[in-house]
């Protein structure tokens, strides 16, 4: 063993490993000087026989051929090859020396090898004992060398003799202590046989004692209590696993609990949170919904306004005359006419009662259609109510008319039908209003005798005076008829001129109505017309035979939603 | 404050078994430095319900960080891939397939373990060795950010044991003892140790032969009677002593009342009897081979070769020199404390905190 080798890892700074491993090697030197050294460790199975090996290394041919079956393959490897053999060379000569062939063969055949060949120095004298054995074999001369070479090798005969023989003593003492082992086993089982022969007997004695106490019974009960208490063990054991592992789980489900419950109460936090984002949520919908109301009435505002403002713009740019009265004057009948004269003149004209009032049933629907008028509970005026057939309409329909007239002997008849009518200006009356007081304002073929100032005025009082949802009916002589506009609108000397539909549906939008629309109304009957046979025809019947008045409807929004 | 979360995933525990100790030790330090640890796994023995959940109750999207521990190889890739947190892998080696007779269960998920190993990388934003030579491992299968920390050990187990003198072993309290603790089977070659003991019987008047006493169940039987025979062939039969498996009483009273512990192992991942040794104050010698170098640092004395002349003729230095033998023990207390908290704690924190300053405790 070199001394230099390291044999010892160098791992703890404390301990002096020069000094260490130089005492090592100096014990494996030792080692090495006594030749002995341990048996090969081969794994065995518990069926094959220990192997008989031999304590010292073989180191001649004389030797090898004393050993027999693997041992003699395995050490004839180790000496003519210098190592040891491999599984294939060891079934490939164990097969041969099964069959019959001659150990000195095997050895021929390792030793000329090329591997043998090379390791010949392993063998002093081997060469010479191979030739021998070579020449043994040859035909011719073989039994006189054989004879030559048995005197000459008489020493070496006996020793493989012996060698042989001390086989056979070492199989033999190897046998024998085995039997040895064998008979002391026998004697510790003969002796334990003796025992259990004795506690044999002494059972039997007992047992036939117990036998006379009619012992089968009680032994029945006692096995069966034993059994029982085995059961009973049993289950006592199994319940404990399981309490153990029940209260494992136990506890793991109350941690999970508690981890539940934390997250519970955090949901419950987030909850009302929400709900109260949801809350705020709604209110500023409102408030955003109420702003968009406002929004679109300020518009309209605005746009009232900036119409209202061209058309002042207009107006002024038209005024020729600065010093033009800005007042408005009342609705005044020209003092020339009396009264007596324009009830005569109407009844002449307008129509009978009868007439009239079929011709009002036309609006009954559209006041019925209206929710604000009953709901309110508030006057309907009439202003120029005439001889009150409209009058009577509305009470009939269950609102409460009011009728006003400058017409004395109008007013009057009125009264006399039960209903309240009052002498004065229709303006003026509207005027002393206050806000939204006003179910419904009418006024039939009367705006025709107007000025256009006070025309306005009268639009600014209604819808000041109208509660919201409340309602507007004019009616008009329709100049669409060319026949009226032109000829029948004069008869009246009171009419100051024509009012276009177009004009007066501008007029009420521009005022801040709505719902605002235009009703044709009292159109020819057809025998009065042009046959309808030609487009011409169609033509003409529109415009000389078409509807001689017209309405306009409308309502007061309700701006403040 | 929301307490940072790391926890622990390993595909099955059983009791007393070695990386289940680690992750209980593993726990009980994330726990000292102020981090919230549970410990899940696949498989849970019954008496471990109340220490160790099962995986489906782990919360991995609100989880910082995740210790997967593996050992040998298993089935549940799946939830490897699953988990949606970062992952650091701590690695406790796996026997190499050739300790293991092909087509057996072991021999395949020793091979499927390896192979795992190095798929995983990628998903790993770290690594743990509980050894050098399993980081030298985790390298090589590409894992970045290594660090060796060997949380193993619950040092206050050793405390909890009881002695008692074993009984009818034939044990003879008159002659000194060397013991060497292991599974008998052909990989911890335990017939190099009875070889040895032949040098010292054969070869040495100036020491008196101590008894050996292999410890141990038996996983080859073929190799146990293999050794007996050579016990025979030997002629060591009253020198050595095979007593199989034996208590944890038993096994205290050996390392207390042995003169020198033996190791021949040709593979251990870790080795855990060498560091009972060191706590029992019971010199090593052993081969050097696998992680036993690692696990015994400057403690024991370490033989490059395996040859059973020089572990005899180094155990016969060991037993005549008593300045040896107590610089040995020093060396072995000190090389516990590699593997106790106070040592471990600090480096874990800074090693947690090199992976993500989020996971720094203030």
């Amino acid at each position: 063993m070199n001394e230099d080798k390291i044999m010892l890892k160098r791992n703890n700074p404390n301990i002096d490993f020069d000094a260490l491993n130089a005492r090592i090697a100096e014990q494996l030197t030792h080692y090495q000087h006594n030749t002995a050294i341990p048996p090969e460790f081969a794994v065995e199975t518990r069926s094959s026989a220990p192997a008989v090996s031999t304590t010292a290394p073989i180191t001649s041919i004389t030797e090898l051929l004393s050993l027999e079956d693997k041992e003699f393959v395995s050490e004839a490897y180790k000496l003519l090859l210098g190592r040891p053999s491999d599984n294939d060379g060891l079934n490939h000569y164990l097969g041969l020396l099964r069959s019959g062939e001659e150990k000195s063969h095997i050895i021929n055949s390792l030793a000329f090898s090329a591997e043998g060949k090379k390791n010949a120095h392993l063998v002093p004298g081997r060469t010479k004992q191979l030739i021998k054995r070579v020449i043994l074999k040859l035909p011719v001369i073989s039994k006189v060398s054989a004879t030559l070479f048995s005197t000459l090798s008489a020493p070496q005969f006996r020793r493989y003799i012996q060698a042989r023989f001390n086989h056979f003593y070492r199989l033999g003492e190897d046998h024998n202590a085995r039997l040895n082992n064998v008979d002391s086993t026998f004697a510790a089982h003969a002796q334990q046989l003796d025992t259990q022969q004795e506690a044999i007997a002494a059972l039997q004695e007992l047992v036939s004692q117990q036998a006379a106490d009619n012992l089968a019974s009680f032994s029945a009960q006692q096995e069966m209590l034993i059994e029982n208490n085995e059961f009973l063990t049993l289950q006592q054991t199994a319940l404990t696993e399981h309490k153990d592992h029940l209260t494992a789980q136990k506890e793991t489900l109350t941690e999970h609990n508690e981890f539940l419950t934390l997250q519970q109460e955090a949901l419950a936090e987030h909850k009302d949170a929400l709900t109260h984002q949801k809350e705020t949520i709604a209110s500023q919908s409102t408030i955003i919904s109420q702003l968009n109301n406002e929004a679109t009435t300020q518009k309209k505002y605005i746009e009232q306004l900036k119409l209202r403002i061209n058309t002042l713009e207009n107006l002024k740019a038209a005024a020729p005359n600065p010093e033009k009265q800005r007042t408005v004057s009342p609705i005044s009948q020209s003092a020339e006419i009396e009264d007596a004269f324009y009830v005569a003149f109407e009844s002449h004209f307008r129509g009978s009662t009868e007439t009239i009032t079929s011709r009002l049933q036309y609006y009954v629907p559209l006041i019925q259609k209206n929710p604000t008028l009953k709901a309110c509970s508030l006057p309907s005026v009439d202003i120029g109510c005439g001889r009150g057939e409209w009058l009577n309409v509305l009470r009939e329909e269950g609102l409460e008319p009011l009728g006003i007239d400058l017409n004395s002997v109008n007013v009057a008849l009125c009264s006399e039908a039960g209903h309240n009518a009052l002498k004065t200006d229709g303006l003026s009356w509207l005027q002393d209003q206050p806000d939204n007081s006003l179910a419904l304002i009418s006024s039939f073929h009367v705006i025709e005798h107007l000025t256009f100032e006070q025309f306005n005025h009268l639009l600014t009082q209604a819808i000041r005076t109208l509660v919201p949802g409340g309602m507007l009916i004019l009616e008009t002589p329709n100049p669409e008829n060319l026949i009226t506009g032109a000829t029948h609108f004069y008869t009246d000397p009171t009419h100051l001129h024509p009012l276009p539909p177009a004009f007066t549906e501008f007029t009420v939008t521009y005022k801040g109505f709505t719902d605002v629309t235009i009703h044709r109304l009292n159109a020819i009957p057809e025998e009065f017309c042009i046959p309808q046979n030609s487009t011409t025809a169609e033509r003409c019947n529109t415009l000389f035979y078409g509807p001689q008045d017209y309405a306009v409807t409308a309502v007061k929004p309700f701006l403040d939603n | 404050m929301k307490r940072i979360k790391i926890h622990q995933f390993t595909p099955a525990t059983a009791v007393g078994d070695g990386v289940t100790t680690g992750l209980f030790v593993t726990q009980k330090l994330l726990r000292s430095i102020g981090y919230e640890s549970t410990i899940y796994s696949a498989h849970i023995p019954p008496t471990l319900t109340d220490k160790i959940q099962p995986i489906d109750m782990l919360h991995s999207k609100e989880t910082d960080l995740l210790l997967v521990h593996h050992s040998m190889g298993h089935d549940h890739d799946d939830l490897i891939t699953s988990f949606q947190c970062p992952m650091a892998m701590i690695y406790h080696n796996i026997t190499p397939a050739r300790f293991f007779a092909a087509g057996t269960a072991e021999h395949i998920y020793s091979k499927k373990g390896r192979q795992q190993l190095k798929q995983w990388s990628d998903l790993f934003i770290g690594a743990i060795g509980d050894s050098l030579y399993n980081s030298e491992e985790l390298k090589d299968a590409g894992y970045s950010n290594i660090i060796t920390l060997p949380m193993l050990i619950d040092m206050e187990k050793f405390h909890e044991k009881t002695v008692s003198a074993p009984k009818d072993w034939g044990l003879n309290l008159s002659r000194s003892r060397l013991l060497s603790v292991g599974r008998i089977v052909e990989n911890k070659r335990q017939h190099l140790l009875l070889e040895a003991m032949w040098y010292l019987k054969n070869h040495h008047d100036d020491i008196t032969l101590p008894q050996l006493v292999i410890v141990g169940g038996v996983t080859s039987p073929e190799y146990e009677y293999s050794l007996k025979a050579h016990i025979l062939k030997l002629g060591l039969e009253d020198d050595v002593l095979m007593p199989g498996k034996c208590s944890d009483e038993e096994l205290s009273w050996l390392y207390q009342n042995s003169d020198c512990y033996w190791c021949a192992s040709e593979h251990e991942g870790f080795c855990m009897p060498l560091i009972e040794s060191g706590f029992f104050e019971l010199p090593v010698v052993s081969f050097a081979s696998s992680n036993i170098p690692s696990t015994l640092g400057e403690s024991g004395l370490i033989i490059e070769q395996s040859d059973p002349a020089i572990l005899a003729a180094t155990t016969a230095q060991l037993l005549a020199n008593n300045t040896l033998k107590q610089d040995l023990i020093n060396a072995g207390t000190r090389n516990l404390n590699n593997f106790q908290s106070s040592t471990l704690i600090p480096k874990l924190s800074a090693y947690l905190s090199s992976l993500n300053p989020a996971l720094t405790i203030q």
